[in-house]
């Protein structure tokens, strides 16, 4: 793999099957005690392996190069994907640096992860706001950590419950007029959508049935929003 | 030591920690850290990236100016890692810019107040509210004084600017100016030869400038603290200019 870089926005695609990986990391003590850390992680096996190459170049003229070659590189996976564990996918996502010195120098955030079984042209493709869109799905809620710093609870981040729906199919979600709408982005192999209804929503007992909501989607742009695409819920019904 | 107020930052990304760093053309550094005191919330997220609004990355901070992003993991509640990309923007100003472009767009002018917090929160709307929609109305309700039932549409100028104000205040705009750090990148002013070779190089550090030996400016350059390429070859370890800029040959004193 040559060619990419730590640049803003520079994408990158790479096949391989997603793993749940276990990393232990043993501290002798200067009293002869061990002390052992299990570090899990998800990380994607790749098809090829990935060479990671530090190099300087003066012009045209390569001074120095040193590479080093990794057969599986961690991921940041939403938890939309965490069905896709354990399959062969292709993952869409940016190179970030890792600061942690216990763990690899690079890891690959991804955007979107598709699954070979299930290519891109048998999903329904379905299209943004104005467009009235009818989905399925089951339903479920979870607390993210929201202002100021969107990291911890506990640490005192305002709670934020969001409402999720996993689509019984993954969707395409296509701009319906390009020219007219530069603020929505594509999205491929959608498998869960944050979800707000307009009143009243689901008993917990409804929530627990598969659900047909009716709504308009819109691509997510603050960082409220914890899917990739989000729906405003028109009128809903149980299936 | 603070930057110059005409600083202009063209690239923005995570650094250590919670930090973030901001670079110029030439290479100046800026970093912006969080309080590290106990509950403090001085040094925000929104102060750290210049987002008042908490914008992600995407599309629309892209266009209104982002020069960078800064992807976090963090676990929900079930103990699931949740990625958050925060977009960074290179001033205050600019963020702020990128936010009053979002609620301007027709998709925000057309909601009443009672239901912005929805669109920008993603969250559920009507009875029963979750918690933060609540809280964020309420509080857009007590601190604005506006009639929830308008759109922002019919905002005038002022009472927008109010608006924005109100939204960044709950989105969390706690500056630190203590937190910040710059660091000039320091240049070559000057080199000495003997026998072809560069023995010394005269270093400026506005205002002082001073002579480093060989090996301290190489040292300097490899820490990204002074502008100029190390370059490693066979023999041993020397100094470049960039491409395009001065010559050392031509800088001898």
């Amino acid at each position: 793999m040559s060619g990419h870089g730590w640049e803003f926005e520079q994408n990158v695609t790479i096949d391989g099957v997603l793993r749940r990986a276990e990393r232990t990391h043993i501290t002798k003590l200067p009293d002869g005690k061990e002390e052992t850390e299990v570090e899990r992680s998800i990380v994607l096996v790749t098809d090829k392996p990935l060479v990671l190459c530090h190099s300087i170049k003066m012009g045209n003229q390569q001074i120095t190069s040193i590479e080093t070659s990794y057969p599986h590189i961690e991921v940041c996976l939403s938890k939309e994907f965490f069905p896709l564990i354990g399959k062969h996918v292709q993952c869409h996502g940016n190179f970030r640096r890792t600061f942690d010195a216990s763990r690899d120098e690079i890891a690959l955030a991804v955007d979107t992860a598709l699954d070979y079984e299930q290519p891109l042209s048998q999903l329904k493709t379905v299209f943004y706001e104005p467009e009235k869109v009818e989905v399925s799905g089951f339903l479920y809620e979870t607390v993210y950590p929201g202002p100021s710093e969107y990291m911890s609870v506990e640490m005192g981040d305002r709670p934020e419950e969001a409402t999720i729906i996993t689509l019984k199919d993954p969707i395409n979600v296509e701009i319906k007029n390009r020219e007219e709408d530069d603020f929505n982005e594509p999205e491929k192999g959608v498998r869960e959508l944050q979800v707000s209804f307009s009143d009243s929503g689901p008993t917990p007992a409804q929530m627990k049935q598969e659900i047909i909501l009716k709504g308009t989607l819109y691509h997510a742009h603050t960082a409220h929003h914890r899917r990739r695409v989000l729906m405003m819920v028109e009128s809903w019904k149980i299936n | 030591m603070k930057p110059p107020t005409d600083s202009k930052w063209i690239k923005g990304e995570k650094g250590e920690g919670l930090s973030i760093v901001y670079l110029d053309k030439e290479g100046n550094k800026l970093i912006r850290r969080k309080d590290p005191a106990k509950g403090s919330l001085k040094g925000s997220k929104a102060w750290r990236h210049n987002n008042p609004g908490n914008l992600a990355k995407g599309a629309h901070s892209s266009q209104h100016g982002a020069i960078g992003s800064a992807s976090y993991t963090v676990k929900n509640e079930e103990g699931k890692d949740q990625e958050y990309v925060f977009a960074i923007f290179p001033s205050y100003e600019v963020g702020r810019t990128a936010m009053v472009a979002l609620l301007k767009e027709e998709r925000y002018l057309k909601l009443t107040l009672e239901a912005l917090p929805r669109k920008y929160t993603g969250v559920k709307d009507g009875k029963p509210d979750t918690k933060e929609v609540i809280a964020y109305r309420d509080f857009l309700k007590t601190s604005t004084k506006f009639d929830m039932t308008r759109t922002i549409r019919s905002l005038s100028d002022n009472e927008f600017n109010i608006l924005i104000k109100k939204m960044e205040n709950y989105e969390g705009w706690h500056p630190w100016p203590e937190g910040e750090e710059y660091t000039p990148i320091q240049k070559v002013a000057g080199v000495k030869m003997s026998n072809h070779r560069i023995t010394s190089y005269l270093i400026l550090n506005p205002p002082e400038q001073r002579w480093v030996t060989r090996e301290e400016a190489i040292n300097l350059a490899e820490k990204h603290l002074l502008r100029a390429v190390v370059v490693h070859n066979k023999k041993h370890t020397y100094l470049r200019p960039f491409p395009h800029e001065t010559p050392f040959k031509d800088l001898i004193c």
